[in-house]
């Protein structure tokens, strides 16, 4: 199963998780998440990130997930990526998130883009029915 | 490949937890189970796809099924709709 990784600002990856979970009926495996915190040693997220992706990674790939492109978790993670094994995509929303744990039986390029289409296609205005 | 237009008749409508259920339940069945709503056309067994009907309380979906096991697909549905997806109303 691929791994998802969330890195995000402050706890907003717990209460994404925690949403998740309650709708989707039972607990994501293979998911962990690293809340940064702007006060805390950002060298001390390297290892951090390092030590997760590596137990996350059961050889099929580890999707993380962000929240804002160009912020501090986004660029701690540039460093980690390895085309088509770990791969990064910003802009977290809840249905992203929901769109990558549920479908973690395809390939991880296929993955990333479903999940990027479903967050986008999420984010419209509500037309009067 | 059976069809039947069902009415969503629990209080929240197809909301997010209503949805996990119906796809969990779809996932089970071998047979290709689309929904269609207006002008929408999802499969049954994304949870995301069928958000997007936005399917409010006393709307009516269309069920098609294909597939070896697609009358005890559609029973299972159409209880799972009448039953208000477990909830109390």
């Amino acid at each position: 199963m691929i791994g998802i990784l969330l890195v995000t600002h402050g706890d907003i990856g717990k209460s994404l998780i925690d949403c998740a979970t309650n709708i989707l009926g039972n607990k994501p495996t293979c998911l962990k998440l690293i809340s940064i915190k702007s006060t805390n040693n950002l060298l001390k997220y390297q290892e951090t990130i390092s030590k997760q992706l590596e137990e996350l990674n059961n050889g099929n790939g580890v999707l993380v997930i962000t929240d804002i492109y160009g912020a501090t978790p986004c660029n701690l993670l540039q460093n980690f990526i390895k085309p088509g094994d770990i791969e990064v995509i910003t802009g977290l929303n809840l249905p992203m998130l929901i769109k990558a744990l549920s479908d973690r039986k395809n390939n991880l390029n296929s993955l990333i883009n479903e999940s990027l289409e479903c967050a986008k296609k999420n984010i419209k205005k509500i037309e009067l029915k | 490949m059976i069809k039947k237009e069902l009415k969503i008749i629990n209080e929240l409508g197809l909301h997010a937890r209503a949805s996990s259920k119906l796809t969990q339940l779809a996932c089970k069945f071998a047979s290709e189970i689309i929904i269609k709503k207006d002008k929408n056309k999802v499969n049954a067994k994304s949870m995301m796809e069928i958000l997007m009907l936005a399917a409010n309380k006393n709307s009516f979906i269309k069920i098609e099924i294909d597939g070896v096991d697609e009358k005890k697909a559609l029973v299972a549905i159409e209880d799972l709709i009448n039953n208000y997806f477990g909830e109390s109303k």
